[in-house]
């Protein structure tokens, strides 16, 4: 840990200064001896990057007090099996006489991923330890990052990092309905079209849940393509219901798709989808209401779509 | 010498593929036997329960390296994709 | 020119009510064997 630094001291009021720089230290170099000295999670793993701090203190009638500057460049982590890159972070750190150490900066991160992929992701933050009042507080502002074609904005947060309870909502613009379709990994179904909306979460006790989150889409609408297995049409042939279904949508055009979700806390994911539309090749496009009830458990889906990423990198790996 | 004991001396680790891996380059002759018994008694163990899953061998043995790795505490070894050991 | 009256007959919509639930189910097989096959013979896990 190479360290440059000056310090003076005034006798007559017996107060310090000092100012220290640090070397540009390697985030994949301090990845394991860095936790002899500081407890950092299994899960966490820094991988690529370079921290580049520097700060002053002053040391006066027996109270220190210090401010310091942070950047993080080009930083890569890992925390199980999401994947965190070009993560840039620039913080100032202060600590008062008090005792109350405050962090505020800003975090941008080029791309997450872990089965879905989110970009840009970026925030405001503010972090306080008020030692007196052994409390800790975190605050997010202005979160925003892109996913699935489109954007989301988090309206402000703030909780005790120790004991996280959030209550928020999510604004999300332009999501393209073809990328979240092309989650459920379905061979033959595809679909176009724009979703915007908003929904409340919440996160408590590392339970995440959505109550009542509304998405609709975008003028002029899109469509909704479904070209069954030979599987499913046989199935579908003992079920009338479902045969309807899967024949109307075989080339689904709607003017209007509006969703209604909720996310249990245990992982549930509700959809109750309603649109409006026809398919021109039945019924000679009679307009039809759809009414389409989605359950589906998310972290399953994530696993799965976790577990698919690796098994298409290590067969493209094999074959390349 | 036992696998548990060879994992926890961080001579042998769990590879991404469901399968043990040496550590070290120096391993002895034991060590090298243990690891092709266990490796051998999996392989005909995926075999079957990939077939009952309905799944491919290889990718009931991705999968499996996923959960091993997954399990594997906090200081033995785990191989990365890129070949590299890393203690966790 | 006469005028033309068009009657327009209420076409109702065509209601179709389709309930789904996505099990992945591939994932959810291979894994119930894996831990099956964990419990089974630990002495090689």
């Amino acid at each position: 840990l190479a360290v440059s630094g000056k310090t003076s001291t005034q006798l007559d009021s017996l107060a310090s200064q000092f100012s220290w720089t640090l070397k540009p230290i390697s985030l994949a170099a301090i990845n394991a001896p860095l936790r002899k000295y500081v407890t950092l999670p299994p899960e966490l793993s820094l991988k690529a990057g370079t921290l580049f701090h520097k700060g002053t203190g002053q040391f006066k009638n027996n109270k220190l007090s210090l401010m310091a500057d942070n950047s993080i460049r080009q930083a890569q982590i890992g925390w199980n099996e999401t994947l965190i890159e070009q993560l840039d972070l620039d913080s100032r750190t202060t600590l008062s006489t008090s005792g109350t150490l405050i962090d505020t900066g800003n975090i941008k991160l080029g791309k997450v991923t872990n089965g879905i992929e989110i970009t840009k992701v970026s925030t405001h933050y503010s972090y306080t330890h008020d030692r007196s009042k052994r409390r800790d507080l975190i605050s997010l502002n202005a979160l925003s990052a892109e996913i699935l074609g489109g954007n989301i904005t988090v309206n402000d947060i703030e909780f005790d990092p120790l004991n996280p309870e959030i209550a928020t909502q999510v604004d999300i613009e332009a999501l393209d309905l073809g990328e979240v379709l092309k989650l459920e990994q379905q061979q033959g179904l595809s679909g176009e079209g724009k979703l915007s909306g908003h929904f409340p979460l919440q996160y408590k006790a590392g339970q995440v849940s959505i109550s009542n989150g509304k998405l609709l889409s975008l003028a002029p609408g899109g469509k909704i393509i479904f070209l069954p297995s030979a599987s499913v049409s046989a199935y579908a042939a003992t079920n009338i219901g479902l045969k309807t279904a899967i024949d109307a949508l075989e080339n689904f055009h709607f003017e209007l798709l509006n969703i209604q979700l909720n996310y249990e806390p245990d992982g549930t994911a509700l959809l109750t989808t309603r649109l409006k539309g026809s398919n021109p090749n039945w019924h000679n496009g009679h307009p039809i209401d759809f009414t389409i009830n989605v359950e589906e458990n998310i972290p399953t889906l994530m696993k799965t779509l976790q577990f698919t990423d690796k098994l298409t990198r290590t067969i493209e790996k094999r074959y390349r | 010498i036992s696998m548990d004991d060879a994992k926890s001396q961080g001579l042998i680790g769990e590879r991404s593929n469901g399968y043990l891996g040496i550590v070290t380059s120096n391993a002895s002759a034991d060590v090298r036997k243990l690891v092709d018994t266990i490796n051998n008694k999996r392989r005909s163990a995926y075999a079957n329960r990939a077939s009952s899953a309905g799944v491919e061998q290889s990718v009931f043995e991705i999968r499996m390296g996923q959960r091993l790795q997954a399990r594997t505490p906090a200081g033995q070894f785990i191989q990365l994709p890129n070949g590299n050991w890393q203690k966790k | 020119c006469s005028p033309r009256v068009e009657v327009a007959v209420p076409s109702e919509p065509i209601t179709i009510n389709l309930n789904v639930k996505i099990e992945h189910e591939i994932l959810v097989k291979v894994d119930r064997e894996i831990d099956d096959l964990l419990s089974e013979n630990s002495d090689i896990f």
